[in-house]
C-alpha cells in the first residue's frame, strides 16, 4: 500500500516535472547560486564563477538542500559549455563526518575543514545525546576535498549552529564569493529618523580597568544620536586628551605613564548636547604591580593564521623565587605552571580566530612570597594565511626559433609547500607534489615573439597562489 | 522520484571510491612495509604508502589497474597501523598514457601526462594516431567527482606533442607521477598501543626522516646521543641519517614503543 502510493505521489511529481520544465530550446537564463543539471540525474551547483561544482554523493547534497525544487534543467549542449570543477563539501555543523579506515570523528568546519572531535563527550555535548546518528561514513577518495584543521579539545572550541549560520551559500563556503549571502534588493528609504528628545544617557567604557606603568588603555564613548550631541570630550583626571564633534562614539588611547605612575587614575566622558547641557561619567583605572623587568613575553610568531598554533614562552628573572607562573590570552588563563620554574611554555589555539582580531599575551608570576608580577602584554593579530611566494625561471631569456627550454617554479612558504605547478597560458604544464623546484621542458617554440610562464604554489594550509617568469623572447636563427 | 534516481547516480560514485578490492586470498599480516609498497588493512581498500608517510587512495578500480596487474604485491598491515597513517592530501591519478579519459558531462576525450593533468585530443584522427585503430577502447569514463582530482593542460596540436609509450616509461610508479621527494621519508607517531609507524624502516644514506605524531599524546622521539622535544598532535621532528648503520629509537614518554631505522649505501 505504502508502496503504491510513494508510486504514485512519483509518477505525479515526474510529470509535472515535464509539465514545468519543458526542455529548453534556447539559452537558460542561470544565477550565481543556482542548481542545474543535464540529461543525466546528476545535479551540479553553478558557482559565482561560472562552473559547476560536483556533489560527491546524495549526504552532501542533503547537508545543503532538503529536496530537488528549482533545479533547472539544462540541455547536454548547454551543460557542456558549463566547465567542470571541484567538488562541494558538507555544509558547516550540520553533521559529522568519519571515514572508515581512520579511527576519528571530524566536525565539518567552514570551506571543507574537517576538525577532529577528541571525545565521545565532546560530539555529545555539541550535537546532542543522539550524537552517534549525526555521523556520515565519507568514502576515502572524497577525502582529498577537504583539509584538516584544529582538533576539538573544548566544547567552546567549536559551535555548529554558529558555523552553519554563517556558511549561508555554497558560493561563499568554497569562496567563490566574500560576501556570506547573495545579494538581495536593500530597503532603500532609510532616512536616519531625527531624535525627538536629546539623549539622557551614553556608554562609556575602558579597555581595561586594571593596567601596569606604560600600558596602553582605550577609552570608549558612544551616545545614541548624532542629531542632539555637540561634542563628546574624553579626559585623564583633569588633562582633555580627545574632543571629538558632531559624532555619537568617540575613542582614543592613553598610555599609563612609565615613570611616576599614581595609584590611580580617573578616565571621564563628558558628553555636550546641542542645547549646552551635559552628562557626564567616569571609570576608575587602578595601576597594578609592575613585573616588566621581571618577567617577559616570548611569541614564537605575532601572526598566526586561523587552525594555526599560537606558541607562548615566559621567561622569569632568576631573582624571584617562582610559586607560580600563569599565561593570560585576553585576561583568560590558558596555561599555567606551577612546578616552580623560570621557564613557562604554552602552546595552543585562540579561542577567537576571526581575521584581524588582535589578542593580549601575558605572563603573570605569583612568588612563593605572594607578590604578583605582571609582564608587558605582547599582542597575537590573526591574519589571513600568506601566499606562497613563487619565483618562475626559464633556463635562458632568449631562445632560437626552434628550441626547446626549461622552465623551473619554486616556491616558498612558512607553512610549507604541498605543490607547485608550472603553467603556460592557465595551462598546467607540469605538477609537482611537495616543496622540491618543479622543472619541465618545454617547446619546442616555432614563433617569433615573446613566451610568458607562469606558476602556481599550494601550500600546506591550501592558500594558492601565482606568478609569471620575466618574458623570453624566441628569435630567429642567426 | 529524481531524488531516488539522482540517488542511484551518486551512489555509483561513492562505492567506486572504495572498491578497489583484491580478489586474492589474504596473505599474513605483516609489520614490515616502505615507501613505494601497498597496503591494506583488514578491509578491502588498498592504499599506496608514499615517501610522505602518507597513504594514497585508488578512487577506482580503473585507476588501480593502469598502475599495477593484480594485488599480488599488497601487503596486509595491522589496521591499527593503517589507522595510524594519515590518508593522502590528493588521490592517485591514472598513470599517464595507458588510457584517455572522458567526463559524461564533457564533450572532450583526453589523454593523461604525467602528474594527472589532462590535455585535450582535438580530433578522432588524432586519438587514431596516438592509441590505433581501436582507440575508442581506450577512452575510459571519469566520473564527476573524481574529475577534481585532475588539473587541465595544454591541449595536444600535434600528435608529436605527446607519445603515450614514451611517457609511460617514463612514470613507472606513482612516487614519479606525483614527483614525490624520494630523499626524504616520514614515520607517523601513533598512540602508545599503536606505536611508530612504520615500526622499521630502510633508508639510503643522507635520508630526511620525519616523525609525525598524529596521537593527542605528548610523545618525544629519543635515539642514542639524540632527542625531540616533547612533540603535540601534528608536531614534527626531523633528522637526517648521515652513516650507515641500524638506529634504535623509543618515545621518552611511552618506553613501550619502539621503532629502527637501518641506513645502507
Amino acid at each position: 500500500m505504502k508502496l503504491k502510493q510513494t508510486l504514485h505521489n512519483l509518477a505525479l511529481i515526474a510529470c509535472m516535472t515535464s509539465a514545468l520544465l519543458p526542455m529548453p530550446t534556447g539559452a537558460t537564463t542561470l544565477q550565481s547560486g543556482d542548481l542545474i543539471k543535464g540529461p543525466g540525474d546528476a545535479v551540479y551547483y553553478y558557482g559565482e564563477d561560472g562552473k559547476r561544482y560536483v556533489f560527491p554523493n546524495l549526504k552532501t547534497y542533503q547537508t545543503w538542500y532538503n529536496d530537488f525544487t528549482g533545479v533547472k534543467a539544462l540541455s547536454l549542449d548547454e551543460l557542456q559549455a558549463i566547465s567542470l570543477a571541484k567538488n562541494v563539501t558538507y555544509k558547516p555543523g550540520v553533521r559529522m563526518i568519519k571515514v572508515e579506515s581512520i579511527p576519528k570523528v571530524y566536525a565539518v568546519a567552514a570551506n571543507g575543514t574537517l576538525r577532529w572531535i577528541t571525545t565521545e563527550d565532546l560530539a555529545e555535548s555539541l550535537y546532542g545525546a543522539d550524537w552517534n546518528k549525526k555521523i556520515d561514513d565519507l568514502p576515502d577518495g572524497f577525502f582529498v576535498d577537504y583539509k584538516i584543521g584544529a582538533p576539538i579539545v573544548a566544547v567552546a572550541d567549536f559551535a555548529p549552529a554558529t558555523e552553519s549560520a554563517s556558511a549561508s551559500t555554497i558560493n561563499f563556503n568554497l569562496k567563490l564569493t566574500s560576501t556570506p549571502t547573495t545579494p538581495t534588493d536593500t530597503p532603500t528609504s532609510t532616512t536616519p529618523t531625527e531624535p525627538t528628545t536629546p539623549p539622557t544617557a551614553f556608554d562609556f567604557s575602558v579597555s581595561k580597568t586594571n593596567a601596569m606603568a606604560g600600558e596602553i588603555v582605550t577609552l570608549s564613548a558612544s551616545a545614541p544620536s548624532v542629531g542632539a550631541i555637540s561634542k563628546i570630550e574624553l579626559f585623564i583626571d583633569t588633562t582633555l586628551i580627545k574632543s571629538c564633534n558632531a559624532v555619537t562614539a568617540c575613542s582614543s588611547d592613553y598610555q599609563i605613564p612609565p615613570s611616576n605612575t599614581a595609584s590611580s587614575y580617573v578616565a571621564k566622558a563628558i558628553v555636550t548636547k546641542l542645547d549646552a547641557t551635559t552628562l557626564t561619567d567616569t571609570e576608575t583605572l587602578t595601576t597594578v604591580a609592575n613585573g616588566t623587568d621581571k618577567v617577559t613575553v616570548r611569541l614564537a610568531r605575532t601572526q598566526v593564521k586561523p587552525n594555526q598554533l599560537v606558541g607562548v614562552t615566559i621567561d622569569v628573572n632568576s631573582e624571584i623565587a617562582v610559586g607560580r607562573v600563569d599565561i593570560f590570552v585576553d585576561s583568560q588563563i590558558v596555561g599555567s605552571c606551577a612546578n616552580g620554574s623560570h621557564l613557562c611554555q604554552w602552546t595552543g589555539y585562540l579561542t577567537n580566530q576571526t581575521l584581524g582580531t588582535v589578542h593580549e599575551v601575558k605572563g603573570r608570576v605569583t612568588s612563593n612570597y605572594e607578590t604578583k608580577y605582571t609582564s608587558f602584554p605582547k599582542y597575537v593579530t590573526v591574519s589571513e594565511n600568506d601566499e606562497p611566494s613563487i619565483t618562475v625561471s626559464p633556463a635562458k631569456d632568449s631562445i632560437y626559433l626552434g628550441e626547446k627550454l626549461d622552465v623551473t617554479v619554486s616556491a616558498s612558504d612558512d607553512d610549507g609547500i604541498l605543490s607547485i605547478d608550472v603553467m603556460k597560458d592557465g595551462a598546467v604544464l607540469k605538477h609537482c607534489e611537495g616543496a622540491a623546484p618543479c622543472t619541465v621542458s618545454t617547446g619546442p617554440w616555432n614563433t617569433i615573439g615573446t613566451l610568458t610562464f607562469g606558476g602556481k604554489a599550494t601550500d600546506a594550509l591550501s592558500k594558492t597562489a601565482e606568478n609569471t617568469s620575466s618574458p623570453v623572447s624566441v628569435v630567429a636563427q642567426p | 522520484m529524481r531524488m531516488s534516481k539522482l540517488f542511484g547516480a551518486l551512489t555509483m560514485a561513492a562505492t567506486l571510491a572504495t572498491s578497489v578490492v583484491p580478489m586474492a586470498a589474504n596473505a599474513a599480516v605483516t609489520t614490515v612495509f616502505s615507501p613505494g609498497d601497498l597496503i591494506k588493512g583488514s578491509g578491502q581498500t588498498v592504499y599506496y604508502f608514499g615517501w610522505d608517510g602518507r597513504r594514497y587512495v585508488f578512487p577506482n578500480e580503473k585507476t588501480y589497474f593502469t598502475w599495477y596487474k593484480d594485488f599480488s604485491t599488497v601487503k596486509q598491515i595491522p589496521d591499527t597501523m593503517l589507522q595510524t597513517v594519515p590518508l593522502g592530501r590528493r588521490n592517485v591519478t591514472y598513470r599517464p598514457g595507458v588510457k584517455m579519459v572522458k567526463v559524461t558531462t564533457d564533450p572532450r576525450t583526453y589523454v593523461i601526462d604525467q602528474g594527472g593533468i589532462l590535455r585535450h585530443v582535438p580530433s578522432q584522427q588524432m586519438a587514431e594516431t596516438l592509441y590505433g585503430i581501436a582507440w575508442k577502447n581506450q577512452i575510459d569514463d571519469l566520473p564527476d567527482a573524481f574529475y577534481a582530482d585532475y588539473k587541465v593542460g595544454t591541449a595536444l596540436v600535434l600528435s608529436s606533442d605527446f607519445t603515450p609509450a614514451d611517457v609511460m616509461t617514463l612514470t613507472t610508479n606513482i612516487a614519479i607521477d606525483k614527483q614525490m621527494d624520494q630523499t626524504a621519508v616520514t614515520v607517523s607517531i601513533g598512540s602508545k598501543e599503536n606505536g611508530f609507524v612504520p615500526p622499521s624502516l630502510t633508508v639510503k644514506k643522507g635520508t630526511l626522516v620525519t616523525w609525525t605524531n598524529t596521537d593527542s599524546s605528548l610523545h618525544r622521539i629519543v635515539g642514542n646521543g639524540w632527542q625531540s622535544q616533547d612533540l603535540k598532535y601534528q608536531e614534527s621532528y626531523q633528522r637526517v641519517f648521515s652513516t650507515v648503520g641500524s638506529f634504535d629509537y623509543g618515545c621518552g614518554i611511552y618506553p613501550v614503543m619502539n621503532g629502527t631505522i637501518n641506513v645502507i649505501e
